[in-house]
C-alpha cells in the first residue's frame, strides 16, 4: 500500500515537473510546479517526515509560488511574445546533458545497488523515525544552532539584495 | 540483494526502497536540468531550478528515514531557506532585467558574451610593467550596448 502510493505520488510529481519545464506559458509553468510540490509532500509524508511535508506545502506551495505567480503577473508579458520563444541556439547539448545525466546516475545508482550500499530491508526494519516537529526543533535549535543563526543573515542578505537590485535609482 | 530489493516489508517508511527514491530523485534533477539547458524563458529557468532543488530535498528525506537519523530533515528545513533567497534574489534580477530589456528572454541579455572585446591578454607576471588599465578608470562602453538606447 505504501509502495503503491509513493509510485502514485512519485509519477505525479515526475510527469507534472515535465509538463512545468514544457508549458510555454510560465502561469501554466507555475501551476503544474505546485502539483509537483504536492506530490513530492505526498512522498514525504510517506517517509514519515510529516513536519518536512508540511513545511513543504506552506513554504513552496505557498510563498514561493505565490512570489513566482506575482513576478509573471507583474511582468505582463504579451502572448505573442510567449508564444514566440526562440530555440535555444544549442538545443542538442541540453537535452544530451540531461540523457548523459541520466546514464551515469542510473549506472551510479546500479553500482551502489551492487555494491550493497543502501542499507538491507531486514536489517533497516526496526529503526524508528520521528519527523515531527518537536524532534526537527531539537535537532535545530541543539546541534544545528549555529547554522540556524547563519540562516537567519542569509535572509536578511537576500531581502537587502532583493530591495537594493529592484529600486529604481539607486542614490 | 535483489529479492530484498522487491520483498515487502511491513514498516510504513521503510516499505519504500530507498533505490527508488533515490530513483525519482534522480529523475526530477534531469528534468530539471533539462529545464535549465534548454529553456529560454528566465522565469522557467528559475522554476526549473526549483525542480532541482526539490529533487535533493527528496533524496535527503529518503536516507534521513532509512538511517533514522533527524539531521537529515533539518538539511531539508536549510535547503528551503537558500531555495528561498535564492528565489527573492532571482525574482529581483528578473525584474530589473525585465525593465532593461522589456523581455524575459535570457538570451536578450547578452551585453558580456555579443560584444567582441578583442583579444584576450597575455599573463602578466609579477614585477613586469602593468597595463595602464587601472580599476579605477571608467569602464568603457562597448559597441553593442543597448543599454542606454
Amino acid at each position: 500500500m505504501t509502495v503503491a502510493l509513493f509510485l502514485i505520488f512519485g509519477a505525479t510529481a515526475l510527469a507534472s515537473a515535465l509538463l512545468s519545464v514544457t508549458r510555454k506559458n510560465p502561469v501554466a509553468s507555475a501551476m503544474w510546479l505546485v502539483l509537483m510540490f504536492f506530490g513530492l509532500a505526498g512522498n514525504y509524508v510517506l517517509l514519515e517526515a510529516y513536519f518536512v511535508a508540511a513545511v513543504q506545502i506552506l513554504v513552496y506551495a505557498g510563498a514561493i509560488m505565490v512570489l513566482f505567480l506575482f513576478v509573471i503577473m507583474l511582468l505582463d508579458l504579451r502572448r505573442e511574445q510567449l508564444e514566440s520563444e526562440p530555440q535555444p541556439r544549442l538545443p542538442f547539448f541540453g537535452v544530451a546533458a540531461a540523457v548523459l545525466f541520466i546514464a551515469v546516475a542510473a549506472i551510479a545508482l546500479l553500482d551502489a545497488v551492487d555494491a550493497g550500499v543502501f542499507p538491507d530491508a531486514a536489517a533497516r526494519s526496526t529503526l524508528e523515525l520521528d519527523g515531527s516537529a518537536k524532534a526537527i526543533g531539537e535537532s535545530l535549535f541543539g546541534t544545528w544552532v549555529l547554522a540556524f543563526e547563519v540562516t537567519g543573515f542569509l535572509l536578511l542578505g537576500a531581502i537587502l539584495g532583493a530591495v537594493i537590485l529592484t529600486k529604481r535609482r539607486l542614490t | 540483494m535483489t529479492s530484498a530489493f522487491l520483498s515487502p516489508v511491513v514498516a510504513s517508511g521503510l516499505a519504500i526502497p530507498l533505490e527508488w527514491v533515490v530513483g525519482l530523485g534522480l529523475a526530477l534533477f534531469a528534468v530539471g536540468l533539462l529545464g535549465v539547458a534548454c529553456r529560454r524563458n528566465i522565469l522557467i529557468m528559475l522554476l526549473s531550478v526549483e525542480i532541482m532543488l526539490n529533487a535533493s530535498n527528496l533524496v535527503l528525506v529518503g536516507f534521513s528515514r532509512v538511517h533514522s537519523e533527524i539531521s537529515g530533515q533539518v538539511f531539508v528545513f536549510f535547503s528551503m531557506v537558500v531555495a528561498a533567497a535564492e528565489v527573492a534574489v532571482g525574482l529581483a534580477i528578473v525584474i530589473a532585467l525585465y525593465r532593461l530589456r522589456r523581455s524575459a528572454d535570457v538570451d536578450d541579455a547578452h551585453d558580456l558574451h555579443d560584444v567582441d572585446y578583442g583579444p584576450v591578454p597575455g599573463l602578466k607576471l609579477e614585477g613586469e610593467p602593468h597595463h595602464h588599465h587601472d580599476h579605477d578608470e571608467p569602464e568603457a562602453q562597448p559597441v553593442g550596448a543597448t543599454g542606454e538606447a
